[in-house]
C-alpha cells in the first residue's frame, strides 16, 4: 500500500499554467516589496508633519495660558509699583484693591496681609461672610516666596459652590529698602482660561486641555468635566506629567486619550504655574493622509498585478503552444498514426526539436513497416513448425502411453517389494523395540539410522534428542567415548565397557562395527546401552554387607578366643578338673578355626573383587620360607611329622607382597602337615627361568585322581559329595585364595604330582627381582 | 608403672583387654568412644605411655582420633597401637600408619597376652 501511494502519479498540470503562475508570483512579489517600502516612507514623513503641526499648536496654547497668568501678576504688580501700600491709610488701600477688582474681572478677591501674613484688608466680589472661607492658600509658602521677592502661585482648587477652578497669586509689598512689609494676594478665577483653551483647534477633531500636577483638569473644551473637578487618570501623557517624567514638545505619542479613544498627543509643561498643556488629535485624523496615500498605493499595486497576470498568461501560452502541438503529434504517433507531422515554423530550440521529431517519426514508420513484413514471413514459417510439432506431439503421447503402462507394471512390483520390506522392517523394529537394552544403529557419519525406545528411557532424554553427540555428552566422565568407538571401528572388533558411570547410574555399553560380508567394509555400527545400575549396586551392597558381617563376626570370636587363651595362660592352676581344661582348649581351638574361616571368606570376596591392594616389593624368598617353616614347626612336630626346608640363599629376592607370600606358604605347608600323618614335609626352593619355584613335598594321604580337578577351585573339598567334606580341614578356600594371590603377583600354582597314598607335591612360582 | 589408655566401644573386648592388662600389672584407663577419649587426654587427667585404639567406633572413628591426637602438641608423641578387627590390607591399615600409628594389629589374630607383650615392648622402646 505504502509503495503504491508513493508511486501515485502527480496530477497533470499544464506547463503553461505553471509558467503563468510563476510569472504572476514574481511580479506580484516585486510590486508588494516596492509598495511596502513606499508606504513605510509615506507613513514616517506624514507622521513627522502631523507631530510638527501639533507641537506648534500646543506651544501656542501653552504660551497663551502662561500669558494669562502673567497678566494677572502684572496687574497685581501695578498696585505695588508705587511703593509700600501698607503704609497708606485704610480708605486709600480699599480704593486700590477695589480698583484692581475693577480692572480685571478674573480676580474674585484681592487680599492684603501684613508681613506676618495676617489679613489686613479684603476686597471681594462675593458677600463678605462667604468669601472669607473660600480663599485657599498656604500662608508659609506665601511668606517664603514673597520674602525672597518672588511671586507665590498656589495650587488650583475648586470652589465648592460654583465648582470653578481657582488659584491664588501672591506678590510681595516692599518698602523703599526692599524689605517685606506685607503681601498682596489675588484669587484668580481660572474659568477665564476656558474660552482661551476651547477656542484652540487642531485639524477637525483635535483639541487642547490644561492639567495641574495633581492631574486635575483646569481647562478643557468639555467644561462639565472641569466643573466636576475631575482628576484624570489612565491617560499616558497626564500620568507622565504627574509623575515628573522628562517631557518635550517634539515627541508625540499614540495612546489612549482623555476621551478614551486612541489619539496622537503632545504636551508641554508650563513651568510656572506648574501646569501642562496637552494637545490630542484623533488617530484617524492624524494619519488621514497616510491612509489616503496607502490606499492609493494599494490600488496601483492591484492594478499592476492584474495586468501582470494577464501578460503572464499570454506569454506562457505563447511559449508553450509549440510544445503542446508537439505533444498532440506524439499522441497521434503513439496511437499508430505515423503520418502525423509537427509543423512549427520557428527558428529556435522548439523548431529544431520539431524537425528532429519529424525525422524520428519517419524512421519509426520505416522500421515499423519492415517489422511488419518480417512478422508476416515468420508467422508463415511458424505455422509450418506448429503443424510439425502437433504431429510429433501426437507420436509422443502414444509413446507416453506405452511408457505409462510399463511404469505402472514396475510400480506395482516396487509396491509389492516395498510392502515386503516394510513388513520385514516392522518385524525387525518390533524385535528391536521389544529389547530392554538400548539399541542404536548408526552410519559412519554418526547419524542414527535406527534406534529403539529403550535408548531414551535408559538415558532419560526425550526421543527426539537422541543423537550420538548427546550420548557422548551423557558419558562426560568418559571423555574419550567417541575416540574409544573410533578405535573399535579401526580394529573392526566388538568392544564392551562393563561399567560406565554417569549421573549416578552405571551402564554397560557394547559397541559393534557392522561390516558388509563380501568386502569386510565397515558401513556403520551398532551401539547397545544397558542400565546395570541395579545389579552393580546390589553387588556393592553385598560387598559392604560382607565386610561388616565379617567384622561383626570376628569381634565376639575374638572375645571367645582371647578369654580362652587368658584362661589357659593364667587360670589353669585354678581349674581342678582336667575335663574343664580340655573344654577350654576346645573352645580356643574352635574359635581360632572359626576366625580362620571368616578370614578366608573375607579374603576370597576381596581378592575376587580386587579389593586387596598388593604391596609389591622385593622379598628375600629364602628368609620368608625359613620364617614360615619356623612358625609351623611346632604343629608339625606335635603330629610327629618332620618339616624340612632345603635352603637356597643364592636365589635372591622375588617381587611380591610379603604378607601374602607368607599366607600362601603357611597355607600350602600347613595343608601338607595336616594331610600327613607320618613321614615328612619338605620344602624346596629353586630357580626356574625368571622365576623362583617353591615346591612342598609331603608323604601324606595324597589326592585321588578324580578329585584333583577340584583343587584350586572355590570350596575344592566339596568334590562330588558335600557330605564327604573333611570338616576338620577348614573351609577349603585356602588353595583357591593361594591361587588368586600367586596369580595376582604374576606367578603360577599347581599340583605337581599326587596319587592316593603316595603323597603330594604342590608348587608355585613368583617372579624374581630383575637385576 | 606403665600407663595404658584404651579406646574401644565393644564391652566384650573391653573386659577381655582389661583383664590381660590387669594381669600384666599395667595401669590403665578406658574410654568407650573417641570423643570421650580425646577429652580425657586433652584435659590431662591421665597421661598414658601408650594408646590402644579401635577403628570401627560410632561417631568418631579411630582414624579421626589419630588425626586429632597428632595435631595436639602434648599428645602427639604418645605411641598409638591400632587394634581392630578390620582386615589387614584394607586402606584403613595404610592410612593409620600414614597418620602416625605405631602398629596396626588384628584383634582376632593376636592372643591378648601377645598384645600385652607388644604394648610392653613399645613402651620400653619409647622410654629409652
Amino acid at each position: 500500500m505504502a509503495e503504491e501511494s508513493k508511486k501515485k502519479k502527480v496530477a497533470f498540470r499544464s506547463f503553461a499554467v505553471s509558467l503563468a503562475i510563476a510569472f504572476s508570483i514574481l511580479v506580484s512579489v516585486s510590486l508588494f516589496i516596492v509598495g511596502g517600502v513606499q508606504a513605510y516612507l509615506i507613513f514616517f514623513s506624514e507622521r513627522q508633519n502631523v507631530i510638527d503641526h501639533q507641537s506648534h499648536i500646543t506651544e501656542a496654547a501653552a504660551s497663551q495660558v502662561k500669558d494669562f497668568v502673567k497678566e494677572r501678576i502684572t496687574t497685581l504688580e501695578t498696585a505695588t509699583a508705587f511703593g509700600n501700600i501698607i503704609a497708606l491709610d485704610g480708605s486709600e488701600q480699599e480704593r486700590i484693591l477695589n480698583r484692581l477688582l475693577g480692572i480685571d474681572s478674573s480676580f474674585r478677591q484681592i487680599i492684603m496681609t501684613d508681613k506676618e501674613g495676617n489679613v489686613v484688608l479684603r476686597a471681594s466680589r462675593l458677600s463678605k461672610s462667604l468669601s472669607a472661607k473660600v480663599i485657599v492658600y498656604n500662608k508659609n509658602e506665601l511668606l517664603r516666596e514673597t520674602e525672597k521677592g518672588s511671586v507665590y502661585i498656589s495650587p488650583v482648587y475648586i470652589d465648592i459652590t460654583t465648582n470653578e477652578p481657582l488659584m491664588v497669586v501672591g506678590i510681595p509689598i516692599s518698602d523703599v529698602f526692599g524689605d517685606l512689609e506685607g503681601t498682596l494676594i489675588g484669587e484668580v478665577n481660572l474659568k477665564f482660561t476656558w474660552n482661551l483653551v476651547s477656542s484652540i483647534k487642531i485639524g477637525e477633531g483635535g483639541f487642547v486641555f490644561v492639567v495641574d500636577r495633581n492631574g486635575s483638569l483646569i481647562a478643557s473644551k468639555d467644561i462639565s468635566r472641569v466643573l466636576r473637578g475631575e482628576k484624570i487618570s489612565g491617560v499616558q501623557e497626564i500620568e507622565k506629567f504627574v509623575n515628573n517624567f522628562e517631557l518635550s514638545a517634539d515627541s508625540a505619542e499614540v495612546s489612549r486619550g482623555i476621551d478614551g479613544t486612541y489619539v496622537m498627543s503632545t504636551q508641554i509643561p508650563l513651568g510656572n504655574p506648574d501646569w501642562a498643556v496637552i494637545a490630542e488629535l484623533p488617530l484617524f485624523e492624524a494619519y488621514e493622509n497616510v491612509f489616503y496615500g496607502l490606499g492609493f498605493s494599494a490600488l496601483v499595486i492591484l492594478l499592476a498585478i492584474a495586468f501582470s497576470i494577464t501578460v503572464s498568461v499570454f506569454l506562457s501560452k505563447k511559449i508553450t503552444e509549440p510544445i503542446s502541438r508537439l505533444r498532440e503529434v506524439t499522441k497521434k504517433i503513439r496511437e499508430g498514426n505515423f503520418d502525423a507531422k509537427a509543423t512549427i515554423d520557428e527558428n529556435n530550440e522548439v523548431g529544431e526539436l520539431a524537425q528532429d521529431f519529424n525525422s524520428m517519426a519517419e524512421r519509426l514508420r520505416a522500421y515499423t513497416q519492415d517489422l511488419e513484413k518480417k512478422v508476416i514471413e515468420r508467422t508463415g514459417k511458424l505455422n509450418i513448425k506448429i503443424r510439425e510439432l502437433i504431429e510429433s506431439n501426437r507420436k509422443l503421447s502414444e509413446t507416453q502411453k506405452e511408457l505409462k503402462e510399463e511404469k505402472e507394471g514396475v510400480e506395482r512390483k516396487i509396491l509389492e517389494r516395498t510392502k515386503e520390506l516394510r513388513e520385514e522392517q516392522a518385524r525387525l523394529l518390533a524385535s528391536i523395540n521389544s529389547l530392554s537394552i538400548g539399541f542404536i544403529l548408526a552410519d559412519l557419519n554418526n547419524e542414527i539410522v535406527l534406534k529403539n525406545a529403550a535408548v531414551s528411557r535408559i538415558l532419560d532424554i526425550s526421543e527426539e534428542d537422541v543423537s550420538l553427540d548427546k550420548i557422548a555428552g551423557f558419558f562426560e566422565k568418559t571423555p574419550d567415548f567417541m575416540k574409544m568407538l573410533g578405535d573399535c571401528m579401526k580394529e573392526k572388533k566388538v568392544c564392551e565397557f562393563k561399567e560406565v558411570e554417569s549421573k549416578n547410574k552405571i551402564f554397560r555399553i557394547v559397541f559393534a562395527p557392522i561390516a558388509i560380508n563380501e568386502t569386510g567394509e565397515i558401513i556403520g555400527y551398532v551401539l547397545l546401552l544397558e542400565d546395570v545400575t541395579e545389579p552393580r549396586t546390589f553387588e556393592r551392597t553385598r560387598d559392604e554387607f560382607f565386610l561388616i558381617a565379617s567384622h561383626e563376626l570376628r569381634t565376639p570370636l575374638t572375645a571367645i578366643r582371647g578369654n580362652a587363651e587368658i584362661m589357659e595362660q593364667f587360670f589353669m592352676d585354678k581349674i581342678n578338673e582336667a575335663e574343664v581344661v580340655d573344654m577350654v582348649e576346645d573352645i580356643r581351638k574352635a574359635s581360632v578355626r572359626l576366625i580362620a574361616i571368616v578370614n578366608d571368606f573375607l579374603d576370597v570376596s576381596r581378592i575376587e573383587q580386587h579389593k586387596i591392594k598388593l604391596e609389591i616389593s622385593s622379598v628375600p624368598i629364602n628368609k620368608e620360607i625359613k620364617e614360615a617353616v619356623k612358625g609351623l614347626f611346632t604343629s608339625a612336630e606335635m603330629k610327629g611329622v618332620k618339616l624340612i626346608f632345603s635352603e637356597n640363599e643364592s636365589l635372591g629376592n622375588v617381587m611380591g607382597d610379603e604378607d601374602r607370600i607368607e599366607q600362601v606358604l603357611v597355607n600350602i605347608i600347613g595343608n601338607a602337615i595336616n594331610y600327613t600323618h607320618e613321614g615328612f614335609v619338605k620344602v624346596v626352593l629353586e630357580k626356574e627361568g625368571d622365576f623362583a619355584k617353591v615346591s612342598v613335598i609331603d608323604t601324606g594321604v595324597g589326592i585321588p585322581h578324580e578329585n584333583q580337578k577340584y583343587l584350586f577351585k572355590k570350596f575344592q573339598q566339596a568334590g562330588t559329595n558335600i557330605l564327604a567334606r573333611d570338616v576338620t580341614k577348614g573351609t577349603g578356600l585356602g588353595l583357591y585364595i593361594s591361587r588368586l594371590l600367586v596369580e595376582d603377583m604374576g606367578g603360577e600354582i599347581w599340583l605337581e604330582e599326587s596319587g592316593e597314598g603316595k603323597g603330594s607335591t604342590f608348587s608355585f612360582t613368583l617372579p624374581l627381582e630383575k637385576k | 608403672m606403665k600407663k595404658v589408655f584404651f579406646i574401644e566401644d565393644d564391652p566384650l573386648i573391653i573386659r577381655m583387654y582389661e583383664r590381660i592388662l590387669r594381669l600384666n600389672k599395667f595401669e590403665f584407663m578406658i574410654s568407650t568412644n573417641g570423643e570421650d577419649g580425646l577429652k580425657t587426654l586433652r584435659e590431662g587427667k591421665f597421661f598414658p605411655d601408650i594408646i590402644l585404639l579401635d577403628i570401627m567406633m560410632p561417631h568418631m572413628n579411630g582414624l579421626q582420633v589419630i588425626e586429632e591426637l597428632k595435631k595436639d602438641e602434648k599428645l602427639s608423641d604418645i605411641p598409638i597401637v591400632v587394634l581392630t578387627n578390620l582386615s589387614a590390607g584394607e586402606e584403613s591399615r595404610q592410612k593409620a600408619l600414614d597418620l602416625g600409628a605405631e602398629l596396626f594389629l588384628i584383634k582376632s589374630q593376636c592372643s591378648p597376652q601377645k598384645i600385652a607383650e607388644v604394648v610392653g615392648s613399645i613402651i620400653k622402646k619409647h622410654k629409652k
